[in-house]
């Protein structure tokens, strides 16, 4: 039996090698992350709440790694520990947060059918017994959630209030990050329910908050809201105004999505201006781009390629931007655009050029008057 | 593990768009889009378990079913009027699709076709059943079925769905698919429409 300096010897080694793997997660070290927390459980004095955290930890190394099999292996090792205990609340803290660092793996593999009854199973409980930040994390959960199913155009008056609901818990936590984080997401979100000044004064309110706390992931996203909201508006200027600064601020932080995003903006610049040959080489880059790492947001620079090919009369080409517009996985657009261009599509599918043009005209003709080109 | 997918399209504008629509469902491994069946043989594949071919390469589904037995296949066609659709089924296509269906509609196939959930339209059916004398059966008797089998049968053949069926034979669905995969063994076809074909031929 160890005396209490020993005892408290062994748990402070156990504290700095679990801090230990934490900092080499956060850091990217994933290898030795998993060591450290592998030596850790090879302790055997070690109660079940400390075993389960630990497994949940090692599920975090994998899914930070997107190892997500592996994951998923190591978090339902550590559901089997904690149902060994009797049921209290520190049981209920380690359950709350197993399920929202497992649900990750989840939306990521599109297993979303698990993920909306997991959202759903950890509800009451975090109402009941969740710590704020818990509540964060879970509102994050459930709102990505619901830009996903709504396909990021559109969402409804819920998603606003689940990120509201955000900013006030991160305020009460003076968690800054969160809080410029959820400002920048109601600003996007406000912006694909085309409230063009609600999305600005949220941007701006981000920007407000970030003189004090630098986000640049935030920055880029508030930067890229402003160019966008300037393009719907058809303000050309601004709009690009907007999408350089926004471009310089994404490639100094090496943020290539955002600089995609802008150069999409300054296509439609240029498509304005009669460029074409510049317009076709940045809506290309940026679908190019888009589809390389799966982006939703393919309307962006999808309707812009439509419009191109239809002025050189590449009614085939034009066609298949179409077809991938119409993908389940990708970016909603305004149902009268997406059934002129359904219906595209099925022309073209029957062989019948002139009405795939002539749809597609209208397709382009409608979202230039809407600002959705 | 995803669902590995080939497509024999001779069309190479839309082959960048087949490779997208694979990719964004996140569900199937597109291993290649080809111009020919022959380029596509070429390649020799091992372990394919789906193709979607273009109907004007639709003659080559006997040498495509040999030389990959254990792959499904869907025809894709500009008009489902077109003669050839019936051939395909005939031959051993699972299904068929038009060309200018939506990404949704061919992935609901796909995924469908892997399942054994095969519905035919209402149109494709009605020709089958009037073109069903033209086409070459090697006669098995319906006697090999059992009096279950060949109540699901008839099923299959009314258009009923697995969940349709088990609800109506009280059984579970899982209990209908393992009657469905005796069914196609006995009769030795491949799929519901080569299955209805026999039944038809037989009455």
């Amino acid at each position: 039996m160890p005396d209490m300096t020993q005892k408290n010897s062994i748990e402070l080694n156990r504290a700095a090698l679990e801090t230990s793997s934490d900092v080499a997660i956060s850091e990217g070290r994933f290898e030795q992350a998993r060591d450290l927390l592998k030596e850790l459980l090879e302790d055997e004095s070690l109660n079940l709440p400390d075993i389960a955290r630990l497994q949940r930890k090692m599920g975090n190394a994998y899914a930070s790694q997107w190892a997500f099999e592996e994951s998923l292996y190591s978090y339902e090792q550590a559901f089997k520990t904690l149902q060994q205990l009797p049921e209290n609340n520190e049981w209920w803290q380690e359950w709350i947060e197993l399920q929202l660092d497992y649900s990750f793996p989840l939306h990521t593999t599109n297993r979303f059918d698990e993920l909306v009854r997991l959202i759903q199973e950890i509800k009451p409980v975090i109402e009941s017994k969740g710590s704020n930040q818990q509540k964060i994390k879970y509102l994050k959960l459930v709102f990505m959630d619901f830009l996903r199913r709504y396909r990021w155009f559109m969402c409804p008056e819920e998603t606003i209030s689940h990120i509201r609901m955000i900013i006030q818990l991160a305020k009460t936590e003076k968690d800054h990050p969160t809080e410029i984080w959820a400002w920048g997401l109601l600003g996007f979100t406000h912006f694909w329910r085309n409230e063009i000044k609600l999305a600005r004064d949220a941007c701006e309110a981000a920007f407000e908050l970030m003189k004090h706390t630098a986000y640049d992931e935030v920055t880029a996203m508030c930067n890229t809201t402003f160019a966008f909201s300037y393009r719907r508006e058809k303000k050309a200027e601004q709009a690009e105004v907007w999408a350089r600064k926004a471009i310089a601020h994404a490639a100094r932080n090496n943020n290539q999505t955002y600089e995609k995003f802008n150069e999409t903006v300054l296509a439609w610049v240029y498509l304005k201006q009669k460029n074409f040959t510049e317009a076709e080489r940045c809506a290309i880059s940026a679908y190019d781009f888009f589809t390389s790492i799966k982006l939703p947001h393919l309307p962006v620079c999808g309707l812009l390629l439509i419009h191109l090919f239809l002025l050189k009369n590449k009614i085939a080409e034009a066609a298949q931007y179409a077809f991938v517009l119409l993908h389940p996985e990708t970016q909603r657009m305004p149902e009268d655009i997406t059934l002129l261009v359904k219906e595209a599509v099925a022309f073209w599918g029957e062989g019948d050029l002139e009405n795939t043009r002539q749809c597609l005209c209208k397709a382009v003709e409608l979202a230039d008057e809407t600002g959705y080109l | 593990m995803h669902t590995r997918i080939a497509v024999v399209e001779p069309d190479i504008v839309f082959h960048p768009a087949l490779i997208l629509m694979f990719q964004y469902s996140g569900r199937f491994d597109c291993v290649g889009v080809y111009e020919t069946s022959s380029a596509l043989l070429s390649a020799q594949h091992t372990t394919l378990q789906l193709l979607l071919l273009n109907i004007d390469e639709s003659a080559n589904l006997p040498l495509l079913r040999k030389q990959l037995p254990n792959v499904k296949m869907i025809v894709i066609t500009q008009r489902s009027n077109d003669e050839r659709v019936l051939h395909a089924l005939a031959s051993g296509a699972a299904n068929f699709i038009a060309k200018g269906a939506d990404p949704a509609q061919y992935l609901q196939m796909c995924s469908d076709v892997l399942n054994n959930n095969i519905r035919v339209s209402g149109d494709i059916a009605r020709q089958i059943l009037v073109k069903n004398k033209n086409f070459e059966i090697n006669e098995v008797p319906l006697e090999v079925l059992s009096a279950r089998e060949n109540e699901i049968l008839r099923l299959l053949a009314e258009g009923k769905l697995y969940k349709e069926m088990a609800r109506h034979l009280l059984i579970s669905i899982e209990t209908v698919k393992r009657h469905c995969t005796n069914i196609y063994q006995k009769l030795q076809v491949n799929n519901r429409t080569e299955a209805i074909n026999k039944f038809f031929a037989n009455r």
